[in-house]
């Protein structure tokens, strides 16, 4: 399978000289044609910013991309000029959102929400627009599609919220859709039709979904692969199967231990001691060093790189080190 | 793929269609509802498109015209011949007012339409755009707001003959500072809300994301600053024509005809003659007042039924 994106050693950074905080510091991962790659971690690891930074928009001027390349098909979009982000954001690159309810302009109607994305850039007439534009909202799963063209947002509920936006997103037959945690503000039953309707996308179209969560039961319900950030930075690259099975870096083992289980009739909740480190705090070392359980000298003092195992397999830490094995 | 293929199974119909009883009730609706719900905003509203009506159509409604002086009727209180009276140079009251509503609506309504105008497109991009321009158009506003426009008026009325759209002009370009700084505010909140964002990502053009996804969301707040400051003009006209800078005579305002009352002798001796012209600016102020209230509360997404 040919790599779709491919992101090197992307730094995208907040502040000013005085004050750094490096939301993402020097990220390496690749895409792969209709893939699905999850990327989970702990509230504020950096997983919106990097979506961000792929799609050109962090928010300027505080934030800006430092280094790094972002290839789409080997085009570079870092310092891609506005005028040709245009024509990738919604047409090569799709995003939807946590927010279901926030997402979706509550004084447009769903029709001119959706027709005005496909007139862009499919450079169709309204009419027509407005029948793919039915034949998308037929697609996620309404029923009266052509009447809801009408409607404006404030009549649907969340989760239908969310299928008009992956209808919008989708619309344009993007090469990747990003999903930032599309259903984390959804209920369980909701959830479920999300990721349903996520998982038919992928196989029909053929599109890659860089699926961003912290709940890795959703991980397991549609990723094949799964890229796991603490404070910035990659820390494990790794597929599905063998993430769950055996996970190698400690924060993935901690990740995986505190996913809610029941044993017989004990819940047991289990959560990563500590805190993240406090955005802009300088660390020497591993970045995870205060909260590993397998901490030793070597952790506080330098940095690890991240490793590749094997093929598909790659893990910043000591643990792994050749000279640590020795 | 291998997890993918192992989980994938024959396309079956995955969406249970939520309950979704299609009341097509448009926001305009529901906003028209919330305002027919304020009593007094009714009541402005009822007594504006009187006030707009008579001075439309003021050449039909006027017994007289407003300019024929009668001395002989000079001062002649209200009665048969002259409904609301006559003036100092035996003028008909009651059509110097529909004459005078006319201009008094027009340099509101202009002047309103002109610093909206302005007040809206500095603060959309100053909120928009942050950073050094919204400082440099933040500045800008400091400085007109600072500016000491009075004494240019009187300035300007010296050298010039004060005519309506010399009125209208300076309104217009002092006016606007505070429609800047509401709409900068709007936008400033708006622009990272996340409707904004997943337009961005769409694809959608600044331009467009200015003009057709946040315009539409504030204004609410613009409509409602316009319409107070409809009201707010009609009264700076009167208080500048009572000062002799207004609208000049023989052309009727109702300012102005305030001021040609502006004799203890007249006030005592002849209370109906500026009691008319001040009874009009009130209501209309008044009216413009109460539908403003009333708009604010349509428009307010916290107030629901
Ligand atoms: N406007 C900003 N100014 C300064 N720092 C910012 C700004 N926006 C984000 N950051 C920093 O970037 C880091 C990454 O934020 P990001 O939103 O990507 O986290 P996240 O992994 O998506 O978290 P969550 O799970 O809560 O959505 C945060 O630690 C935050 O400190
Ligand atoms: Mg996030």
């Amino acid at each position: 399978m040919s790599t779709l994106l491919e992101v090197n050693n992307l730094k995208t950074h907040f502040g000013n000289k005085r004050r750094v905080v490096k939301a993402i510091d020097g990220i390496d991962f690749k895409i792969k044609k209709g893939e699905t790659v999850a990327l989970v971690g702990e509230s504020g690891c950096g997983k919106s910013m990097t979506s961000l930074s792929i799609m050109g928009l962090v928010p300027a001027p505080e934030g800006r991309i430092v280094d790094g390349e972002i290839l789409l098909e080997g085009v570079d979009l870092v310092g891609l000029p506005e005028k040709r982000m245009y024509g990738i954001r919604g047409k090569e690159i799709a995003m939807i959102f946590q927010e279901p309810m926030t997402s979706l302009n509550p004084v447009l109607t769903i029709g001119d929400q959706l027709t005005s994305v496909i007139i862009h850039h499919l450079k169709v007439g309204k009419k027509e627009a407005e029948n793919r534009a039915v034949e998308m909202l037929d697609l996620v799963g309404f029923s009266d599609s052509r009447k809801l063209l009408k409607d404006y947002p404030h009549r649907l509920s969340g989760g239908m919220r969310q299928r008009v936006m992956i209808a919008m997103a989708m619309s344009c037959n993007p090469k990747l859709l990003i999903a930032d945690e599309p259903t984390t503000a959804l209920d369980v039953t909701i959830q479920a039709q999300v990721l349903e309707l996520m998982k038919k996308i992928s196989k029909e179209f053929s599109t890659s979904i860089l699926l961003i969560t912290h709940d890795l039961g959703v991980v397991s319900e549609l990723a094949e692969r799964v890229i796991v950030m603490y404070a910035g930075q990659i820390v494990e690259i790794a597929d599905i199967d063998d993430l769950f099975k055996s996970p190698f870096h400690p924060y993935t083992v901690g990740l995986i231990e505190s996913v809610p289980k029941i044993e017989g009739e004990i819940e047991r909740l289990y959560s990563i001691p500590g805190n993240v480190p406090a955005p802009g705090e300088v660390i020497q070392g591993c970045k995870f060093a205060a909260r590993c359980s397998k901490v030793f000298d070597r952790c506080r003092k330098e940095m690890p790189t991240l490793r590749k195992m094997d093929e598909s397999r790659s893990v910043r830490c000591f643990l792994y080190d050749d000279e640590e094995a020795e | 793929m291998s997890f993918l293929e192992q989980k994938a199974m024959v396309t079956e119909p995955f969406i249970v269609e939520e309950n979704h009883n299609y009341v097509h009730e448009s926001i305009w609706r529901l906003m028209f509802r919330k305002f027919m719900a304020n009593k007094l905003a009714v009541i402005g509203a009822f007594l504006m498109i009187i006030i707009i009506g008579s001075a439309l159509f003021a050449p039909w409604l006027a017994p007289q015209d407003p300019s024929k002086q009668v001395l002989l009727d000079k001062l002649s209180p209200p009665g048969e011949k002259y409904i609301l009276g006559a003036d100092i140079l035996g003028r008909d009251t009651l059509s110097r007012l529909l004459y005078g509503a006319r201009i008094s609506l027009l340099v509101g309504f202009a002047s309103v339409a002109g610093s909206i105008f302005i007040g809206t497109a500095v603060g959309a991009i100053a909120g928009y755009y942050g950073g050094t321009l919204d400082a440099v158009l933040m500045r800008i506003v400091d400085a007109v707001i600072s500016f000491p426009s009075l004494f240019l008026l009187i300035t300007l009325v010296t050298i010039f003959e004060p005519s309506v759209f010399t009125l209208i002009g300076v309104f217009a370009v002092f006016g606007w500072t505070g429609t800047a700084r509401l709409v900068r505010g709007e936008f400033l909140s708006l622009r990272s809300s996340e409707f904004v964002l997943a337009a961005k990502t769409l694809g959608i053009r600044s331009s467009r994301i200015i003009f057709s996804h946040i315009l539409p969301n504030a204004m609410g707040p613009i409509i409602v600053s316009a319409t107070l400051g409809v009201g707010g003009v009609i009264l700076a006209e009167a208080a500048l024509s009572y000062l002799g800078l207004g609208i000049q005579p023989p052309t009727p305002s109702w300012g102005n005809m305030l001021q040609s009352a502006q004799n203890p002798q007249i006030m005592l001796g002849a209370w109906w003659y500026p009691l008319f012209p001040g009874f009009m600016i009130l209501i209309t102020v008044l009216a413009f007042n109460f539908i403003g209230d009333g708009l604010r509360d349509a428009f307010d997404p916290k107030i629901s039924e």
